[in-house]
């Protein structure tokens, strides 16, 4: 069993919006990022991942396993971590940790205090009085002590400082160690992902725009600045999310190929961060409304 | 070891590790069957993927530079004696060419610049 | 499950605090009702109990969290029904704690006590009460299930206290008469506990209910 997760042809409509016949796969031991801008159907996918929400059709297994037909075994194995505080705020962290602990099969508690002592999280007050930071740290402890085997996190970062998020990302990191683990990572702040990420899949409007290795997409993908006159060629079939100005355009090349045949035409290219390539393929000059 | 990563630099990360991987087996600061860090942990203390830095070290692999034993690890591979003598060579050839190009800048006769290499040459 | 029961009780403590001074007030307020005054005061603080809970879970969104662990729908189904019980044990508890206190102390103030027909119908009560309240709430959620659960508690709480007042045979009134004779004829203990049989039997639908409904439900 080599993918931590599968997804086949999942599908799910809400008035309005689609999730349309998605599928893709996480190998174990790696951190995969899951970004799209808002909206895109990434807090969706996860929900459906959780089942709660009830996908139209499609297949998800988890370790290999349905995860309804075996939803209480596959929970058991997963740590979740979401953007918005759901446990009860009247609790202190204490009480909250302990009915959550009671929950799972294989709860480490060493683990756990381990990991409340290394965040400093104030195991007496009540969660109502946690900053947001220490509530995402005390959701990250629950997440990290009954021997998860997949964390799936929902924009985890967002809302928390610089110093903060970067000791959530050297966490995951610790995850990975054990190769059997796999980290699935939703954000819309992508400079999350540009060191960490394996892999990454972007959703958009409902569907897999792309699904590869962070290096293979950067390598292949290139930030293109050139002359008007270029726009008039062939070459700008090459080109993704062509933004003009009064002295010239901006737009992606998406191959190698053909960042050097723009080069060679008197374009520049330049190295993109995941940032540039998301903002580029969501253009509305690519017809996206 | 000391590697250092640059997010500027237009060479690939993995290809930065490998370069400066190679240069301290060349240099012999890693020696002979000294076990590599393994793609996880190099990954976590350089703050990059792990598929980065196992793309290295597979680019390492089959240049010959190191060995990877199933379970057990990565390993500096037995160096070609002659291979290795030659690299060297071609190393303090660049740096040789480098020198002459310096001093001939600078109007360095090569009197001048002999001198100096003999200077450094018994110093060092 | 015991956790999950455990945790409503923790998450509502403050609420739990307020239970004696709920008994007192309403144990004044509705003294000359008799015995129908513990029925009434058991659907009380049940209720009170529940829709707090309930407030909360609302609150704090954990319908979320709740169905990530692996906890299944069912035993958060379960817990919520077997808690009302609980509720009403407590209730009886803190109704006995205070009548002994008063008992001990020289006010006037007339105490009900407890008849096996009060406790039956204070049972039977919420039982059949929250019965068509939980259907409600696990397929709508607390903030649509409120008022059916504000209109379910005004009710019981009123409706079987003005029972209880027919019951005793005080009224004039041709219905309340007839009420009351037919108590009268029936035997009391084996009525109770039919009483109590067919809300089991209801609830035990209405739980039925409540899983299928809300392993259809999504967050």
């Amino acid at each position: 069993m080599e993918n931590i997760l599968e997804i086949r042809n999942l599908t799910k409509t809400f008035q309005g919006f689609t999730l349309n016949n998605i599928s893709f796969s996480l190998p174990k031991g790696f951190i995969t990022g899951f970004i799209g801008p808002n909206g895109s159907g990434k807090t969706t996918t996860i929900k459906l991942i959780m089942n709660l929400l009830r996908k139209d059709e499609g297949e998800i297994s988890i370790f290999g396993l349905d995860h309804i037909k075996h939803e209480s075994e596959v929970k058991n194995r997963i740590g979740f971590v979401y953007d918005e505080n759901h446990y009860y705020e009247e609790l202190t962290a204490e009480q909250m940790k302990r009915f959550v602990a009671s929950a799972y099969n294989n709860w480490d508690e060493e683990k756990f205090t381990s990991f409340a002592r290394k965040f400093g999280l104030p195991l007496n007050k009540k969660i109502k009085d946690l900053s947001r930071g220490m509530k995402v740290k005390f959701s990250l402890a629950i997440a990290l002590s009954h021997d998860a085997d997949l964390l799936i996190m929902d924009e985890p970062t967002s809302g928390l400082d610089p110093v903060i998020r970067s000791e959530i990302l050297d966490i995951l990191h610790d995850v990975i160690q054990d190769e059997n683990k796999g980290v699935f990572f939703s954000t819309h702040i992508t400079s999350d992902l540009d060191r960490i990420a394996d892999y990454i899949i972007m959703i958009y409007k409902g569907e897999i725009l792309f699904n590869k290795t962070k290096d293979e997409l950067i390598e292949e993908h290139a930030i293109i600045k050139g002359p008007l006159s270029l726009l008039d060629t062939s070459l700008k079939n090459s080109l993704i999310g062509i933004k003009k100005g009064k002295y010239g355009f901006e737009a992606m090349a998406a191959s190698r190929e053909a960042a050097d045949a723009l080069v060679k035409a008197g374009a520049t290219a330049e190295k993109p961060a995941l940032e540039d390539i998301m903002l580029f393929y969501t253009r509305k000059e690519n017809g996206n409304a | 070891m000391n590697i250092i990563i640059s997010n500027t630099s237009d060479k690939p990360i993995y290809q930065q590790i490998a370069d400066q991987i190679k240069d301290h087996i060349m240099r012999g600061a890693l020696a002979e069957a000294e076990p590599l860090p393994s793609i996880r942990s190099l990954a976590k203390d350089l703050n990059i993927s792990v598929i980065t830095t196992k793309r290295a070290y597979d680019e390492l692999e089959k240049e010959g530079f190191i060995v990877t034993l199933a379970g057990k690890g990565s390993y500096v591979a037995a160096q070609n004696k002659e291979l290795l003598r030659e690299s060297r060579i071609k190393i303090a050839e660049e740096k040789l060419f480098e020198a002459v190009a310096a001093a001939k800048a600078a109007e360095i006769t090569l009197e001048e610049l002999e001198e100096m290499l003999k200077f450094f040459y018994e110093e060092a | 499950m015991l956790n999950l029961i455990l945790k409503d009780l923790l998450i509502q403590k403050k609420t739990l605090g307020f239970l004696g001074l709920y008994i007192i007030i309403f144990s004044i307020a509705f003294q000359s009702v008799g015995s129908g005054a513990f029925t009434g005061i058991v659907i009380a603080v049940t209720y009170q109990l529940v829709v707090t809970a309930s407030s909360l879970e609302e609150k704090a969104g954990s319908d979320i969290i709740l169905n990530s662990l692996p906890i299944s729908r069912g035993k958060i189904v379960a817990a919520k029904y077997l808690s009302v019980i609980l509720y009403g044990l407590m209730a009886v508890l803190g109704y006995v704690i205070y009548s002994s206190i008063l008992s001990l102390v020289p006010i006037s103030v007339s105490v009900p006590s407890i008849t096996p027909e009060s406790l039956a119908a204070a049972f039977a009560g919420i039982m059949v009460m929250n019965s068509i309240y939980y259907p409600v709430y696990f397929k709508t959620g607390f903030i649509r299930a409120r008022i059916i659960s504000f209109i379910l508690f005004f009710a019981f709480f009123f409706g079987l206290m003005t029972l209880f007042e027919a019951a005793s045979g005080k009224s004039s009134n041709a219905i309340f008469q007839a009420i009351a004779e037919f108590f009268n004829s029936v035997d009391k203990t084996q009525f109770s506990l039919m009483i109590i049989g067919g809300a089991l039997l209801f609830m035990l639908a209405s739980f039925g209910l409540s899983v299928k409904l809300y392993k259809g439900r999504e967050f």
